[in-house]
C-alpha cells in the first residue's frame, strides 16, 4: 500500500538498470534570469558544450536548460527499494498495520513509520555533480550520449512514459 | 529516556541507515573507437550498448566482433528514438552506423541493502513490541467509557455494554441506555464495572430497566425512549439498488457486520444501502430494528482535536463545558458526519419518506435499537428500508421489521455495588443527584441487581454520567490550534487533510482490532 506510492515508478531497479535503454533520471535546480528558481525533474536525453535537453516528468515534453543556470544536478541511477527481497516487503506491510494495535498513540506513530518508511523506500543510488563528476562526464548518462542525432525531432519524444515496472 | 527521546534518537538513527547512497560514474564508459573495446572482459562487463548516429540502440548480451572488425554480433534487442523496441534476437550492429558504445561493470552497484533491511527491521521490531503492550494493557492505548461486563474476567474487547461515550464534560453528562441483548429469569444479575482507559468517570447513576416478557417475546427500545414488546421479527430478503451486498451480514446480532470504508478526500460523503423485507401483514404495528454501533472514526477524530488543543486541551475543555457556543462547536464536528438515516416506503407510500436519524457514540459495544414506522405503512406488505449514513462511520449488525404488539413499562432496578478494585466508598449510583461514583482507571465494581420475581426480563442498562479525559504529556507537544480551529469550522482543506490521514489507517484498522479478538455478543 504505501511502497506503491512512496517508491519511485521513475527510477529501474538494479537488474533493469544493466539493460535500461532510456537516459538517468536528474533532478535539479536552474536560476533562470527570468523566472527565478526553475525545476529540473525528468529523463537525461542529450547533454551538448553549454545545454541540455531534459525530458521533464512534469510536463512531459523536452526542455533545453543551460549550464550557466544550472544550480545543482543529482543523476538518479536506480532505486534501492525495487531490490528488496520478500522478507523486506513483509516488514512493510507489517509496519503499515502495527500501527493500528497502538491505540491512541497511533496519532503519533502512524507518522512516525510513514517518515521512516517513505525514507526507506525512497532510497536511491545517486549522484551528485560536483568536482569529482563534473559536467564533461554527464553526457554518459543521457539517452543520447552522442547529442541529439541527426533529424531527430525533440517533439516526437513527448509523452513518452517514463516509468518503469515496479 | 523519555519516551520521545527515545522516538527521535530511532527515527534518526533509521532515517541514517536509509540515506540515498552515492556512486562513482567511473563504473559506466564510452568507446568512440571498436578497438577500443576488442580486449574488454566480458564477464566484468556483460552488456555492450551500441548507439547509433541516427539515434537509435541496440542492448546486447553475448557480443563479439566479427573478424573483418565492421560489425559485433549479438543477442539482444534493438530500440528506436523512443526507446520501443524494435526487434529482438540475433542482432549485428555495422560499425560504421554507431556513434558510441557503452559498458556498465557489473559491480557497479552494490546490491548489499543491509542497511535498509536493518532500518525497516528495527521499525518493525518497535512497532510489534508497542501493539503487544497496547494489546496487552488495552486501557493504557485503547480510550473507553465506562464498560460492563456479564463476565468478570473480559476485557474491552468483549464489551456487553459502554456508558455515556460522547459526554466529555460535566455539561455534557447524559444518560445512556444500552440493550443489553439478554433476557433472565434469575433473581439476582451480576454486572461488572470497569474503567479500562486513562480517564476518571463520574457515574451518577446506574440502574436495570427490566422488562418482563413471555415466551417467544423481545422487548426492544426505541429511539423516542418507550420499550416495545415484539413477537416475530423479518430479516431483509432482497438488496435494492444493485448494490452486491451479502444479505447474511444483517440477518443476526452475531459479530458479522456490514461496514464501508470512509471517502478518500470528504470524509462526509454519504452512502445509501436499501432493502426489501418479505411480506409482514399481521402486525397492526411495525418497526425497523436496527444494531449498530460505529467504527473508529469519531476516536480518532476526538483524540485528533485533543492532540491538536497540545496544553490548551484543557482550555479547550473548559469552553466546551461552560460555553454553549464552544459546545455547539465541538458538536459540529460530528454533526458534519452525523447519523443514520432511516428512509421507508411501501406499495402505496412511494417515495422515500425520512423516519428517524439514529446514532450512538462508541466503537465498542453494540447499540439495539428500534423506530416505529408511521401509522400509514401498519397495513402495508411489502415495506422497503433505505439507510443513508456516512461511509465508513457505521457498522451494521443486524436490521430487521418487527411487529410491535404492546408498549411496555419498565422496572428500575439498582445496584448493590461490590468493590472488586478501587477506592472504598459507599454506593452513591441510586438516581440521578448529582452524586457521584469516581473511578480511576483500573477500578472494578460487581453490581448486583435483584430482579422482581418469577418472571422472564429482558434488561436494559442504564447509565447516567460523564468522563474526563486524562491529557497525555505526548499530546502536548503536537499542539496546533490554528488547525483545531479550522477543522472545528469545517475548513474544507483541513477536513481533506483528516481524512486523507484517517485513510491511511483506516483500511487495515477495524478488521485487525476485532477480528483477533472479539468473539461475539451474548
Amino acid at each position: 500500500m504505501a511502497s506503491s506510492c512512496v517508491i519511485p515508478k521513475y527510477l529501474p531497479s538494479s537488474d533493469e538498470f544493466n539493460t535500461t535503454v532510456r537516459g538517468s533520471h536528474v533532478k535539479g535546480l536552474q536560476i533562470h534570469p527570468q523566472f527565478e528558481y526553475r525545476k529540473i525533474d525528468g529523463e537525461l536525453i542529450a547533454v551538448e558544450n553549454d545545454t541540455f535537453y531534459v525530458l521533464d516528468r512534469r510536463f512531459k515534453q523536452v526542455r533545453v536548460h543551460y549550464k550557466s543556470d544550472l544550480k545543482t544536478l543529482r543523476v538518479f541511477l536506480t532505486s534501492r527499494a525495487k531490490d528488496l527481497s520478500g522478507g523486506a516487503n513483509t516488514m512493510n506491510v507489517l509496519n503499515a498495520v502495527l500501527p493500528i494495535g497502538h491505540g491512541w498513540w497511533m496519532v503519533f506513530t502512524y507518522p512516525i513509520n510513514w517518515i521512516v518508511t517513505a525514507s526507506i523506500l525512497q532510497s536511491k543510488y545517486v549522484m551528485r555533480l560536483n568536482e569529482e563528476f563534473s559536467w564533461p562526464s554527464l553526457y554518459k548518462f543521457a539517452r543520447f550520449p552522442q547529442g541529439i542525432p541527426e533529424g531527430v525531432d525533440l517533439k516526437d519524444l513527448n509523452e513518452v512514459d517514463l516509468s518503469y515496472s515496479q | 529516556m523519555r519516551f520521545f527521546q527515545f522516538i527521535c534518537v530511532a527515527i534518526v538513527g533509521i532515517l541514517c541507515l536509509s540515506c540515498n547512497k552515492y556512486q562513482s560514474h567511473v563504473y559506466r564508459k564510452m568507446y568512440s573507437q571498436v578497438t577500443e573495446i576488442e580486449n574488454i572482459d566480458s564477464s566484468q562487463y556483460k552488456y555492450l550498448k551500441a548507439h547509433f548516429k541516427d539515434g537509435r540502440v541496440a542492448m546486447l548480451n553475448s557480443w563479439e566482433i566479427n573478424e573483418a572488425e565492421d560489425s559485433i554480433i549479438g543477442q539482444g534487442g534493438m530500440f528506436d528514438i523512443k526507446r520501443d523496441l524494435k526487434a529482438y534476437g540475433r542482432i549485428g550492429v555495422a560499425i560504421s552506423d554507431v556513434s558510441l558504445f557503452e559498458t556498465n561493470h557489473k559491480d557497479f552497484i552494490d546490491s548489499d541493502n543491509g542497511d535498509l533491511i536493518t532500518g525497516l527491521a528495527i521499525l518493525t521490531t518497535m512497532n510489534t513490541v508497542f501493539a503487544t503492550f497496547c494489546i496487552t494493557v488495552p486501557k493504557a492505548c485503547f480510550g473507553s467509557c465506562p464498560t460492563f461486563y456479564f463476565e468478570p474476567d473480559k476485557d474491552v474487547y468483549y464489551a456487553d455494554a459502554e456508558g455515556f461515550s460522547n459526554a466529555i464534560v460535566p455539561s455534557m453528562q447524559n444518560t445512556d441506555i444500552d440493550d443489553l441483548n439478554k433476557s433472565s429469569s434469575n433473581d439476582i444479575v451480576k454486572l461488572y464495572l470497569k474503567n479500562e482507559a486513562l480517564e476518571t468517570h463520574m457515574i451518577d447513576d446506574i440502574h436495570l430497566e427490566t422488562i418482563p416478557i413471555q415466551e417467544g417475546e423481545r422487548a426492544y427500545m426505541s429511539i423516542d425512549g418507550e420499550y416495545v414488546i415484539s413477537g416475530r421479527q423479518e430479516s431483509p430478503i432482497k438488496v435494492l439498488g444493485g448494490n452486491p451486498m451479502n444479505l447474511d451480514l444483517f440477518r443476526n446480532t452475531d459479530a458479522n457486520e456490514y461496514f464501508s470504508t470512509t471517502d478518500s478526500f470528504q470524509l462526509e460523503t454519504k452512502e445509501v444501502l436499501e432493502f426489501q423485507f418479505a411480506p409482514f401483514r399481521q402486525a397492526d404495528s411495525k418497526a425497523i430494528l436496527i444494531n449498530f454501533r460505529q467504527t473508529f472514526l469519531t476516536t480518532y477524530l476526538f483524540y485528533e482535536c485533543l492532540s491538536l488543543a497540545g496544553d490548551e486541551a484543557t482550555d479547550f475543555l473548559s469552553q466546551v463545558n461552560l460555553s454553549d457556543k464552544s459546545q455547539k462547536h465541538y458538536d459540529r464536528i460530528f454533526k458534519k458526519l452525523g447519523r443514520i438515516e432511516v428512509l421507508v416506503q411501501s406499495e402505496s407510500n412511494s417515495g422515500w419518506e425520512k423516519i428517524a436519524e439514529i446514532g450512538e457514540t462508541g466503537p465498542i459495544a453494540r447499540n439495539t435499537q428500534v423506530v416505529r414506522l408511521p401509522e400509514q405503512f401498519n397495513s402495508e406488505e411489502q415495506i422497503q428500508v433505505r439507510l443513508r449514513m456516512t461511509k465508513g462511520h457505521w457498522r451494521i449488525d443486524q436490521l430487521g421489521l418487527i411487529n410491535v404488539k404492546k408498549v411496555a413499562q419498565p422496572t428500575n432496578v439498582w445496584p448493590q455495588l461490590k468493590i472488586l478494585r478501587g477506592e472504598n466508598i459507599e454506593s452513591k449510583l441510586k438516581g440521578v443527584d448529582n452524586t457521584y461514583l469516581s473511578t480511576f482507571p483500573g477500578d472494578e465494581y460487581e453490581l448486583i441487581f435483584e430482579l422482581p420475581e418469577g418472571q422472564n426480563h429482558q434488561l436494559f442498562l442504564s447509565s447516567t454520567g460523564y468522563y474526563l479525559e486524562w491529557l497525555r504529556k505526548e499530546w502536548l507537544e503536537e499542539k496546533d490550534i490554528p488547525k483545531l480551529k479550522k477543522l472545528i469550522r469545517g475548513d474544507k482543506r483541513t477536513w481533506e487533510e483528516v481524512a486523507r490521514d484517517f485513510k491511511e489507517v483506516e483500511a487495515q484498522m477495524e478488521s485487525d482490532f476485532w477480528s483477533s479478538k472479539y468473539n461475539g455478543v451474548q
